[in-house]
């Protein structure tokens, strides 16, 4: 039998730590950021009709697998899902509900450790009386690991390694020990420190401290709907993206965590509390923290642009410079206060990554807890480091785009099949309702069957063959181009550009422009092309390598920039593909093992 | 702020702020099943022995 003795203390420590699982630094930093680039306060709607039609359906579906699979010994999703149908293809389905969690946590700890870095600078007043550059300059400093800025050496590496021993450690105590503990404190904490920085972010005045908007301006912007981007197919599935990300679905965590809850107890309440927590946090703090900071000190063209390279360069980059205008003593806070609630959002959905990977360990190959903790800290190690040594390099964006985005949507599509049509929405509407606290409107039976995977299959089939410029009217017979984020694209890898060969002795402009800047610093070169159209493009390079351009040259994609000794991004990307490839495999064989030996046990 | 923008905001922050405070109520305040024992949750087994003591 099963090492596995794990319960939950209580029930609102359950709904804690779901609700915990799902609110992550995408809540703060991803959303509103998504809002801005589909539309403002027109993304909302389909935002909330996906939340309704594909987020709640699918929550009900995973805490139903989970607690259904539990009842079976079964914690974790190859063997629950393998329950649930006779055909051997599903347990295998099953695997990526243990790879996502290894190969997320893997990337997911190092943001959490900027996070954690972030505290101590605000703290220690790393950031007072530096100006916007040299913040900026501290973040891209802080990620080429070979400058210390606190004068530990390896001070990124440092800050990574110490947070997966802090995961670890929680992670051997326990759910009720130490999942749920976390939760009990990291919540509410997060929630509090979200409304001070809300009620400081919409208080701004245009004209005090260095502001030129009122914080107003920044919701305004956000909130005003144009209902013309209802129409656009994109708006639609970044809404649904979205709507993944930010509930942590199609990732095996809430089937572990439920698998825990016995047969008579509710989850239906359990389900719809911890993810409409999610979406308070999200919607009500997420929209009117960043946004309305950024846009009351930059102006909205600025933070528009800022925005079009994600939600971290606003987050790291911008913010804490933002925080200085209001005093060394109110900037201290609100950077313990911003980046300590970016850290609880963190650590309560990476101890969710790591307790699938533990519980697996221990049904099936009787670890104890310990050492099953340790073993999730080694894997996520032993992926994670070449994402902090080579994050520039692509590894991280690598890690993200197949195990935090494909894979979820691939998931969540087979497990909504699964569940409705395979197992059956007879047997699947049954585990939903019993026990439940509350009535589940009938409606969602129906939506559960025929809407959910349906939609499923648009994104995934849409993420497949989008096209560029997200221009829909342009998909025909005869064939169209691809996005450079679509799956194809990248399988193909159409985005890689003009250096496309691991090693080289020249390095080729990425974007046709102009030579704005050639300059060196901590040694590198760093090359700046400002294009035709659109925001420049910094090149970086060692200051070993030549540059055989200057000030005022005008080049085209393809042209010789540098000459030296490179080892081009499509290398590290290729290497990280195998690395997850290779995980996937693993794993793979390791649900094989465990589904003969259970089936020689009888205890399928 | 301009009033569509307003009321746009206001009416679903209140709308989500309400349905959440809702059911995370209805999470703190349900009674435990009669039959604690066989219920998920540890301190709801401790609170069962203290009253049998």
């Amino acid at each position: 039998m099963t090492t596995n003795k794990e319960a939950w203390g209580t029930r609102v420590g359950l709904v804690l730590a779901m609700a915990g699982n799902a609110v992550g630094l995408g809540n703060f930093l991803r959303f509103p950021v998504q809002a801005i680039q589909n539309g403002g306060g027109a993304f909302i709607i389909p935002y909330l009709v996906c939340f309704l039609l594909m987020g709640i359906p699918l929550l009900f579906i995973e805490w139903s697998t989970g607690r259904y699979g539990g009842q079976f010994g079964h914690h974790t999703s190859p063997l629950a899902l393998n329950r649930m149908s006779k055909f051997a293809f599903w347990k295998y389905v099953g695997v990526f509900g243990i790879f996502s969690n290894i190969a997320i946590a893997s990337y997911y700890g190092y943001i959490e450790s900027w996070t954690m870095s972030y505290v101590y600078h605000s703290a220690v007043g790393t950031f007072k009386g530096l100006d916007q550059h040299s913040v900026a300059n501290f973040f891209d400093n802080y990620l080429n690991i070979f400058t210390s800025t606190t004068g530990i050496p390896f001070e990124a590496v440092v800050f990574f390694l110490f947070c997966i021993v802090l995961n670890t450690w929680v992670l051997s105590r326990g759910l009720s020990g130490g999942v749920e503990k976390v939760a009990k404190i990291g919540v509410p904490l997060l929630i509090l420190f979200g409304i001070f920085l809300v009620i400081k972010a919409v208080t701004i005045k245009a004209g005090t401290d260095g502001a030129i908007n009122d914080g107003t301006v920044g919701l305004n912007f956000l909130w005003t709907p144009q209902y013309d981007s209802l129409s656009n197919p994109k708006v639609w599935l970044a809404a649904a993206g979205q709507i993944f990300f930010t509930l942590s679905l199609g990732q095996g965590s809430v089937h572990c965590y439920a698998s825990y809850v016995k047969k008579k107890d509710d989850i239906a309440l359990n389900a719809m509390s911890a993810g409409w927590m999610n979406e308070f946090v999200e919607v009500v703090l997420g929209s009117a923290i960043i946004i309305p900071i950024s846009i009351g000190y930059l102006g909205i063209d600025r933070v528009v642009e800022l925005a079009s390279s994600g939600g971290f360069g606003l987050g790291f980059r911008t913010l804490p410079f933002l925080f200085q205008q209001w005093g060394s003593v109110l900037a201290a806070i609100s950077g313990i206060a911003f980046f300590g609630l970016l850290f609880f959002a963190g650590i309560t959905s990476s101890l969710a990554m790591g307790t699938p990977v533990m519980s697996f360990l221990m049904d099936e190959f009787k670890w104890k807890r310990s050492r099953a903790a340790m073993g999730f800290g080694f894997c996520v190690l032993i992926l994670g480091l070449p994402t902090v040594f080579f994050f520039q390099n692509g590894v991280f964006d690598e890690y993200d785009y197949w195990a935090g985005t494909v894979s979820l949507v691939f998931f969540a599509m087979f497990e909504a099949i699964l569940f409705t049509w395979v197992f059956g929405i007879k047997k699947g509407w049954a585990e939903i309702t019993d026990g439940a606290d509350i009535t589940v409107f009938p409606i969602f039976k129906y939506i559960l069957k025929f809407i959910t995977p349906v939609i499923l299959i648009i994104v995934f089939f849409g993420s497949l063959v989008r096209p560029e410029n997200d221009d829909w009217s342009k998909i025909s017979f005869s064939g169209w181009k691809l996005h450079h984020e679509s799956i194809l694209s990248k399988i193909k890898n159409e985005n890689i550009g003009p250096n496309n060969t691991y090693f080289a002795n020249q390095f080729y402009a990425e974007t046709s422009g102009t030579i704005d800047t050639v300059y060196s610093d901590l040694n590198k070169t760093y090359i700046l092309i400002k294009p035709n159209n659109g925001t420049s493009k910094t090149v970086e390079t060692k200051i070993t390598n030549k540059a055989i351009v200057k000030k005022g040259d005008i080049v085209n994609i393809g042209d010789p920039i540098l000459e030296g000794k490179f080892t081009n991004n499509v290398f590290f990307i290729n290497i990280s593909r195998l690395l997850l490839v290779s995980l996937f495999v693993t794993i793979g064989i390791l649900v094989f093992i465990a589904y003969h030996k259970r089936k020689k046990e009888g205890t399928l | 702020m301009n009033t569509t923008a307003l009321v746009f905001m206001i009416v679903t922050q209140l709308i989500i702020t309400g349905i959440t405070l809702y059911f995370f109520l209805k999470v703190l305040f349900i009674k435990p099943k009669v039959d604690v024992n066989e219920d998920s949750y540890i301190e709801n087994d401790e609170q069962k022995n203290n009253e049998s003591k």
